[in-house]
């Protein structure tokens, strides 16, 4: 317990708020887990606890409130100097837009821009800007807007350009000069990524502007795994082909090195079909490797979604009632499944409904009324507080 | 196991099935010699459509109904490149296949957010788009006119006359499509868009990034198309509008959900029956019934529905 207690900060939630509509269905509740910990989440139905999961790996988003997890704020204010980052690289894009039209609308060269080179450059052009702007996809909302704004200037430049250039129909297009026309798009393409440049070499404080909300998957790369209330498997895949996929946030082969089988994307798979096999050998469906998800007993898809969430490598490890629908020998078995996992370092936020579960394997326990923060402490604190047994164990 | 894991990695099953693709051509057919192979290219040309496709509403779980539009987009990317500039086809074809994954990009962007029905509206619509664009900038592809005398495919310099060269171009490319699907379908990139198609909250938790991984899709889909295209294009020495109909979308939707969607073999299967089926027909009907063929073709689909409702070779057994 002392030991657990001095363990580094690994998740603290601060005031945190979700509301739906006018329902807040998450009220300034704050939790804090530190590493190897076990913590209890429980409440009455209704009570918000799966809300609460749901804003911590960013399936929703918070109304307000901070989460830092692992040194990671997912979900942080923008902040001044970062909003004026911001403004500086959308004004610099614009200056350069603007310059750009110019030689777009055919004023420079007019006669050299012919349709179809137009189109192709025009498409390469949009193509690089995309590439290119593909890191910022981690982010929600920014980062789409900006998406958009670039897709619509390119769309806007497109459709002026080939307006313009109906007046120059007469001209025998192609095969004049075939390749000069493609070294001025050259040119603009350069023109158009230095503010894509300065976005990327400033990539540290754009995530600090563009990180407001991380998506999960993102935050499933810091650490953070989850199981899900209603089992989530991905029912027509094989069990192993399921837990393959929690590594999937630990591999790094893209299309052209699985296409052409080069060394480190084959590595890299062996590698996975290893660690899948070793993460469901710790759950104990070692020997069911090849059958379908949707095939196996309640009680084996719960742990299979365990082993999906461990094979992730996770820090902390969220668990929406693990024990739901379990008869007593099944949630023993979990019970001394989540010890095990627990004692190999990773620490545990457990939603459970079974106070007798609980009362024995959490640290300590938050109790949740209506979406607020009616007590934490150990589990013997719990029992007695007179807000507990009133809401939730009753009288 | 399902058969596309045994088809490609067995020997007895593949090498049978090669040869006799191979020696098709030098079958004595008699009369009828250029006509079967001309069915068989075409077949071979719906195949890697079907495989293109099937990587969207198959593996991804995406209704596209609109899929016929980069075919057209390859086609008319190839032909005009060989109509102005006479490139060689083993320039134009890469040039198509990257302009289609361009315009699937650019189709699959916007509409990341979009459920099903909403999602197969806008690919219907974009592919209308496309055809529209054909067929009304008479500047770029002379429209209603279609582009004649598309120069056949080449071979260092020697050009492929002979209607066995073709074929066994077309089959080049599809093996080459085929290398790509398979090697893709069992590996990380697969797998993720198998957990996009089945769940994709429960995919985001796994740290795949939906929006990267479908647009991904879309690309390689868009490009497999083009490719398809490109080579018809070439093949044919004729493209026109009317040829990238709507209707085209639909065959090549049946020839997988024949087949299963999802399922490789079942791709390739269900461009081997219906796309022969439509040829048998034309000659067995009578004249004045040739376009009832499509009926039969409806007829099929719905007996298909009532007794093998996963297709011919479901990637999943209950």
């Amino acid at each position: 317990m002392d030991k657990r207690k001095t363990g580094e900060i690994l998740l603290q939630a601060h005031k945190l708020v979700k509301k739906f509509g006018g329902l807040t269905a998450v009220k300034e509740v704050s939790l804090e887990v530190r590493a190897g910990e076990i913590i209890g989440l429980i409440g009455p139905n209704g009570a918000g606890k799966t809300t609460f999961f749901n804003c911590l790996n960013a399936i929703a988003v918070p109304t307000s409130g901070e989460i830092t997890f692992a040194g990671h704020s997912l979900v942080s204010q923008v902040s001044g100097a970062s909003s004026r980052l911001i403004f500086r690289s959308a004004l610099l894009f614009a200056l350069l837009s603007l310059f750009w039209l110019p030689l777009v609308l055919g004023v420079v060269w007019p006669e050299t821009f012919f349709r179809l080179e137009a189109v192709l450059s025009l498409s390469s052009l949009a193509l690089f800007r995309i590439y290119l702007l593909r890191p910022l996809t981690r982010f929600r909302p920014w980062s789409r807007l900006l998406l958009i704004i670039f897709v619509l200037v390119d769309g806007i430049c497109a459709v002026s350009w080939l307006w313009r250039s109906a007046e120059f129909a007469e001209v025998s297009f192609f095969g004049l000069f075939p390749f000069y026309p493609m070294l001025v798009p050259g040119a603009l393409l350069l023109l158009i990524a230095a503010p894509i440049l300065l976005l990327l070499f400033n990539l540290s404080q754009v995530k600090e502007a563009f990180g407001q909300h991380l998506r999960a998957d993102a935050i499933t790369v810091f650490g953070m795994g989850r199981t899900f209330q209603n089992i989530r498997l991905f029912s027509s895949l094989s069990v192993l082909d399921n837990v393959k996929l929690g590594r999937h946030c630990r591999t790094r082969a893209n299309f052209f090195g699985i296409v052409f089988g080069l060394p480190q994307a084959r590595k890299e798979e062996l590698d996975s079909a290893e660690k899948a096999t070793e993460c469901l050998n710790f759950v104990g469906l070692g020997q069911q490797l090849e059958s379908l998800a949707s095939s196996l007993p309640y009680g084996a898809q719960r742990r299979l979604e365990i082993a999906r969430a461990l094979a992730t490598e996770p820090k902390l490890l969220l668990l929406d009632e693990p024990a739901a629908g379990m008869n007593p020998t099944e949630s023993a078995e979990l019970i001394t499944l989540v010890r095990r996992i627990s004692a190999a370092g990773i620490a545990i936020l457990i939603i459970e409904h079974d106070m007798k579960v609980m009362m024995n394997l959490a640290d300590r326990i938050y109790v949740l009324d209506h979406g607020e923060l009616i007590a934490s402490g150990t589990p013997a604190e719990i029992r007695s507080n007179a807000k507990v047994i009133e809401a939730y164990l009753g009288a | 196991m399902h058969l596309d894991d045994r088809l490609f990695s067995e020997k007895k099953f593949y090498l049978p099935l090669l040869a006799a693709v191979l020696i098709l051509p030098w079958l004595p057919m008699g009369i009828a010699g250029p006509y079967v192979l001309r069915v068989a290219t075409l077949t071979l040309v719906y195949m890697v459509l079907a495989l293109g496709l099937n990587v969207v509403p198959g593996f991804t779980g995406l209704l596209d109904l609109g899929y016929v539009g980069f075919f057209g987009l390859g086609a008319y990317t190839a032909g005009l490149l060989t109509v102005h500039y006479q490139w060689s086809i083993w320039l134009v074809l890469p040039l198509a296949a990257l302009n289609g994954a361009l315009w699937g990009v650019l189709r699959g962007a916007p509409t990341l957010r979009l459920s099903d029905d909403y999602f197969a509206i806008v690919t219907f619509g974009f592919s209308e788009l496309i055809i529209l664009v054909i067929r009304n900038e008479l500047w770029l592809t002379k429209g209603p006119m279609g582009v004649p005398g598309i120069a056949r495919p080449d071979f260092f310099g020697h050009v492929l006359n002979q209607p066995w060269q073709n074929f066994y171009l077309i089959l080049f490319l599809l093996l080459v499509v085929l290398w790509v699907v398979l090697r893709i379908r069992s590996s990380r990139l697969g797998r993720a868009w198998f957990a996009v198609r089945e769940d994709e909250i429960a995919a985001e938790c796994v740290g795949v990034n939906v929006a990267n991984y479908k647009i991904i899709a879309f690309a390689l889909s868009a490009a497999i198309g083009a490719l398809a295209g490109a080579f018809y294009a070439r093949w044919f020495r004729f493209i026109h509008p009317d040829m990238f109909k709507f209707w085209e979308s639909i065959l090549i939707l049946c020839l997988i959900v024949l087949g299963g969607m999802g399922s490789v073999t079942g791709a390739l299967l269900g461009a081997l029956i219906l796309i022969p089926l439509t040829e048998v027909l034309r000659i067995v009907l009578p004249a004045e019934l040739s376009n009832a063929r499509y009926l039969l073709f409806g007829l099929l689909i719905v007996c298909m529905m009532r007794w093998r409702p996963a297709g011919l070779l479901p990637v999943q057994k209950e």
